[in-house]
C-alpha cells in the first residue's frame, strides 16, 4: 500500500488522501513535519489562526519490526515560541498511522463556529466526527470514550483541558500500550489542536501493514542494530533507572538547577534519583523497566505505584522530575509522580509547566517546595481555566512577565530543561542556536566522526563547540526523521555498527541506497528549512542567546557563568 | 579495605550491623548514593582507591567505572592522584543523554565541557591523610553494593537515617541490627541514625 498524505480542513469540513508529492517522498517524522509547515504555513500567521497547521508524521522505520522505532512527529508554528516546531513522542500512534497508509495527517482551517470534532483515520478513509460527550474532559477518560468507540487497539491522539483552553504549555497526548499516555511535550502543539476545535484523533489500523522492499537485508540490519542496543551498557542504565539516572550525576556536576535556577546542586537529590525512584518502584510492585511502544528493547520507561502500590504514573523523565523537584525544590517522588499524573490528564508540558511554578515560587506566588498548592493550582486553577491558571499554563515566559520576574530560564519563549548551561556549556549553545527554542533533544549525542560532522575547528575552542553542537544538531533532525528514539544514540556512537545498520534497514525499507553522507545532508537541509522559517516568521540572530542572568549571576558551587558573545554563537549559522 | 592509611588515628566509632532478609539486600545498595568515607595516604590515585575495594577488579573499573566526578568536575584518569584535607569522588557507570556523553571519562563529547577536573597539587599534600568521600551511582551501587556493605563501610549516621526513612518498608525487611555488636531493636535505630557522627555499618543477609 503506497503511503498517502491525509488532509483535514477545519474550515470546510472536508478531506483528502493525496499522493506524496516527490519533494516529501524521502522524508518522515521531524523532516516531514518541518517541511510540511515550511511549505504550507506563512511564517508571520498567528500560531492559533486558521492559516496555522497541525502536521502528524511517523517516523520513516516507524510501523515496521525495527527496534525502538515507534516515535512519531508532530509540527505546526508554535504559539509559544512563535518558531517552527517539531515535537516527538512514544506510543502507539506512529505505528498505527504507518500501517495506516498515512505520511503526514496535516489539519488545517479551523471551524467557523463553537463546536468541537474528533477525526478518525482508517487505511484509505479519514473521517471528521462532531464531538461534545469528552469536551471539558481530561486525557483519561478520553483514552478510555475511545477505546470504547472504536476498539482496544486504536491509537489516540488526544488533548486534555489545557489544549481546549489554547495554553500555550498544552501538549498532545499519545495513547501508550497500556492505554495510559505520552506526550507530544514541547511547544504547546495541544493548543494548536484545540485552536482547530479538535479533542482527539482515533487510528485504526485494522488491516493496513507497511511493505518492506526487500525483507531479507531489513531482518538482517535489525538484527545488527537490536544487538548494538541490547549490548550498550547505556541501555542498562536506563532499562533499571530511566533517564532520572541522570539526577546524581548532573547534581555532583553543579548542573541539576535548582530553586528557579539559583543554585546548581538540590539537597534533596537523592531523595528524587533514579537509583531512589527504582527502589521505591520495586519496593511497590511497580515495573523499573517498561517500553513506551512495542519494540523498544531498551525500555526506559516505568510504570510507577503509589504507597499502595496502585498504579500512579509511567514514563517519567529525568527532566520531569527534575522541573517539579530540584528546581521546584519538591524532594518526594510521590508527590512529583501525583503532579505528573494531573498534568498528563490535564495534558499540559511538565517541564514547562513546572519550570513556570519555578518562576511563580520566584515572584512569591507560592513558596518553594509547596507541592500541596502547586497540586491545587494544577487542578483547581490550570484545569478550570482561571486566571492564574491561564498565567501558569501558558509558560515560564508567561510567569516572569506577568509577575516582573527577571530569572526566567527561556530561549525563545521556551523553557530550559534540566541541564544548566553555565554547568555544561555545551549544551547551552544547542539551547541558544536550537530552531525551536530551549530543548536538550535537539543536540543528541549522535557519532558526529560516522556522519562527519564533528567539525574542523580545535575542539576546545568556542569555536569548536558550536562547531560540535551544530554536528549534534544536524545529526539529531537526521535521526528525528526515522522514528528512532533518541536512546539508539549511545550505541551509535560506542559501537560502529550501528549507525550502518540503521541506514540499511532504511535502504531495504525503501528500496534505496542512502549514505552516510546523504543521511547528514538530510539533518542539514532539515535544520536549513526551520532556519529559514524563523527568519520568515521575524526571528533574527539576537534570538540566538540566552537569558541576561546566565551572564550576570554564578551558579553555585562551581560559580560558572555563560560567556559566549554573540558573535561566537553566530558562527552556528556558518554552513 | 587494604588502602586505608596507616596513619590514621583509629577515631571511636559506633558500630552497627544489620542482618537483611536476602531479596530486599539490593535495595540497600543505594544508600552508597550518599557516599562511604575512607582515610588514606596522601597521593594515592583514583584508580589505586578504586581497585582496593571488593569487586573492583581492573577490567570492571575500567570498562564500567565511565564516569568519575573529582571535587564535582569530570575527571579522565585513573592516575589522578589525591592530595589534601579531603576529596569527594563520584563514580558511575555510563550515563545517557549528551550531558552523560559530555562527562564520560575521555568521551568524544568532553570538549563541550565547561571545565574538567584538573590534577590536585602536590603542595597540598599534608601530614595527615586525606579523608575521601566515595560516592557511588548507578549501576555500580547495584553491581558491587553488596560486596561492599558485607565489609563494613564507614557512613554518617545521618544519611542512613534518612536513607531508612525515606523508605519505611526497609525497616521491615531487617531481621537482626546490632550495636557494638549488641542486639538492639530496630525501633531504636532511628534514634541513632539522627546524629552527624560518622559509624561503621555492615549490612549482609546473613
Ligand atoms: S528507550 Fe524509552 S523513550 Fe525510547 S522508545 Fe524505549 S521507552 Fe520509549
Amino acid at each position: 500500500m503506497a503511503d498517502k498524505i491525509f488532509r483535514v480542513n477545519m474550515t470546510d469540513l472536508s478531506t483528502s488522501i493525496e499522493d506524496v508529492p516527490a519533494d516529501w517522498a524521502g522524508h518522515g517524522g521531524r523532516g516531514l513535519t518541518s517541511n510540511i509547515v515550511a511549505a504550507e504555513v506563512p511564517p508571520t500567521c498567528h500560531p492559533l489562526g486558521p492559516k496555522n497547521k497541525l502536521v502528524f508524521a511517523p517516523g520513516l522505520l516507524s510501523g515496521t519490526t525495527a527496534s525502538n522505532s515507534g516515535r512519531i512527529s508532530a509540527g505546526a508554528k508554535s504559539p509559544l515560541t512563535g518558531t517552527i516546531k517539531e515535537s516527538n513522542s512514544g506510543g502507539t500512534s506512529a505505528q498505527r498511522l504507518a500501517k495506516i497508509g498515512c505520511k503526514a495527517l496535516i489539519i488545517e482551517g479551523q471551524p467557523q463556529d463553537d463546536s468541537w470534532y474528533s477525526i478518525s483515520l482508517k487505511p484509505g478513509e479519514v473521517t471528521i466526527s462532531k464531538e461534545e460527550e469528552l469536551i471539558g474532559k481530561g486525557n483519561f477518560a478520553v483514552v478510555e470514550a475511545a477505546e470504547k468507540r472504536f476498539n482496544g487497539k486504536v491509537g489516540v491522539l488526544s488533548i486534555g483541558q489545557a489544549g481546549e483552553m489554547q495554553m500555550t504549555g498544552a501538549n498532545i497526548s499519545v495513547k501508550d500500550p497500556d492505554s495510559h499516555v505520552r506526550s507530544l511535550g514541547r511547544g504547546g502543539l495541544g493548543a494548536v489542536m484545540g485552536s482547530k476545535k479538535i479533542k482527539f484523533i482515533a487510528l485504526d489500523a485494522e488491516g493496513g501493514k507497511v511493505d518492506i522492499a526487500d525483507v531479507e537485508a531489513f531482518k538482517a540490519a535489525n538484527k545488527v542494530f537490536t544487538k548494538a542496543l541490547v549490548d550498550h551498557p547505556v541501555s542498562q542504565a536506563l532499562g533499571t533507572y530511566g533517564s532520572n539516572v541522570l539526577v546524581n550525576i548532573i547534581n555532583e556536576a553543579g548542573g541539576l538547577p535548582t530553586k528557579n535556577f539559583s543554585s546548581g546542586q538540590f539537597e534533596g537529590h537523592e531523595q528524587i534519583s533514579g537509583e531512589t525512584m527504582h527502589d521505591l518502584i520495586v519496593e511497590r510492585g511497580g515495573k523499573p523497566k517498561h517500553g513506551c511502544h512495542a519494540g523498544c528493547v531498551i525500555q526506559c520507561s516505568q510504570i510507577y505505584n503509589d504507597l499502595k502500590g496502585k498504579y500512579k504514573t509511567s514514563g517519567m523523565e529525568y527532566e520531569s522530575i527534575w522541573a517539579m523537584g530540584a528546581d521546584c525544590t519538591v524532594d518526594n517522588l510521590d508527590q512529583i509522580a501525583e503532579m505528573d499524573s494531573i498534568m498528563d490528564d490535564i495534558g499540559i508540558d511538565s517541564i514547562e509547566t513546572a519550570v513556570a511554578f519555578g518562576v511563580a515560587m520566584e515572584a512569591g506566588v507560592l513558596d518553594f517546595g509547596d507541592s500541596g498548592e502547586m497540586i491545587r493550582i494544577m487542578t483547581e486553577e490550570i484545569a478550570k481555566g482561571t486566571a492564574l491558571g491561564r498565567v501558569i499554563g501558558n509558560g515560564a515566559g508567561s510567569v516572569g512577565r506577568t509577575y516582573g520576574v527577571t530569572r526566567v530560564p527561556v530561549v525563545k519563549n521556551q523553557a530550559i530543561p534540566a541541564y544548566d548551561p553555565r554547568s555544561i556549556k555545551g549544551i547551552g549553545i544547542t539551547y541558544a542556536t536550537s530552531t525551536q527554542g530551549a530543548d536538550h533533544t535537539m543536540g543528541y549525542t549522535i557519532a558526529t566522526e560516522i556522519l562527519g560532522v564533528g567539525g574542523t575547528a580545535d575542539p576546545l575552542s568556542k569555536e569548536g563547540m558550536v562547531e560540535l553542537s551544530r554536528g549534534l544538531q544536524i545529526a539529531t533532525a537526521a535521526i528525528d526523521s526515522t522514528g528512532m528514539c533518541l536512546f539508539i544514540a549511545f550505541a551509535a556512537l560506542d559501537d560502529g555498527a550501528c549507525l550502518p545498520a540503521l541506514i540499511d534497514m532504511l535502504n531495504a525499507r525503501f528500496g534505496i541506497s542512502l549514505t552516510a553522507e546523504d543521511v547528514t545532508n538530510l539533518g542539514m537541509s532539515i535544520l536549513k528549512t526551520e532556519h529559514a522559517f524563523n527568519k520568515a516568521a521575524g526571528f533574527t540572530n539576537l534570538d540566538d542567546r540566552l537569558p541576561e542572568f546566565f551572564e550576570t549571576e554564578p551558579v553555585p558551587p562551581h560559580n560558572a557563568v555563560w560567556d559566549f558573545t554573540g558573535e561566537e554563537i553566530d558562527t552556528f549559522w556558518n554552513f | 579495605m587494604t588502602l586505608v592509611s596507616k596513619k590514621c588515628e583509629p577515631q571511636p566509632m559506633q558500630a552497627i550491623e544489620l542482618i537483611v532478609k536476602t531479596d530486599a539486600l539490593p535495595r540497600f545498595t543505594t544508600l552508597l548514593q550518599s557516599g562511604i568515607y575512607m582515610e588514606l595516604d596522601q597521593g594515592t590515585s583514583i584508580g589505586e582507591l578504586l581497585f582496593a575495594l571488593p569487586g573492583f577488579s581492573e577490567k570492571y573499573v575500567k570498562e564500567t567505572v565511565q564516569t568519575i566526578f573529582l571535587n564535582g568536575l569530570p575527571a579522565d584518569t585513573l592516575q589522578q592522584k589525591l592530595f589534601g584535607k579531603e576529596a569527594v569522588i563520584a563514580i558511575s557507570a555510563a550515563m545517557p543523554g549528551l550531558a552523560g556523553a559530555i562527562f564520560r571519562k575521555d568521551g568524544v563529547h568532553a570538549s563541550l565541557r565547561t571545565s574538567t577536573a584538573a590534577e590536585l597539587s602536590s603542595q597540598d599534600a599534608l601530614e595527615t591523610p586525606i579523608t575521601i568521600r566515595l560516592k557511588l551511582f548507578n549501576m555500580i551501587a547495584m553491581d558491587r553494593g553488596k560486596e561492599l556493605l558485607a565489609n563494613t563501610c564507614i557512613v554518617t549516621a545521618k544519611s542512613i537515617g534518612a536513607f531508612l526513612n525515606y523508605r519505611p518498608p526497609l525497616y521491615t525487611a531487617i531481621l537482626k541490627a546490632t550495636l557494638n555488636g549488641e542486639r538492639i531493636d530496630t525501633s531504636i535505630l532511628q534514634e541513632i541514625l539522627s546524629s552527624e557522627d560518622m559509624l561503621k555499618l555492615t549490612i549482609r543477609d546473613k
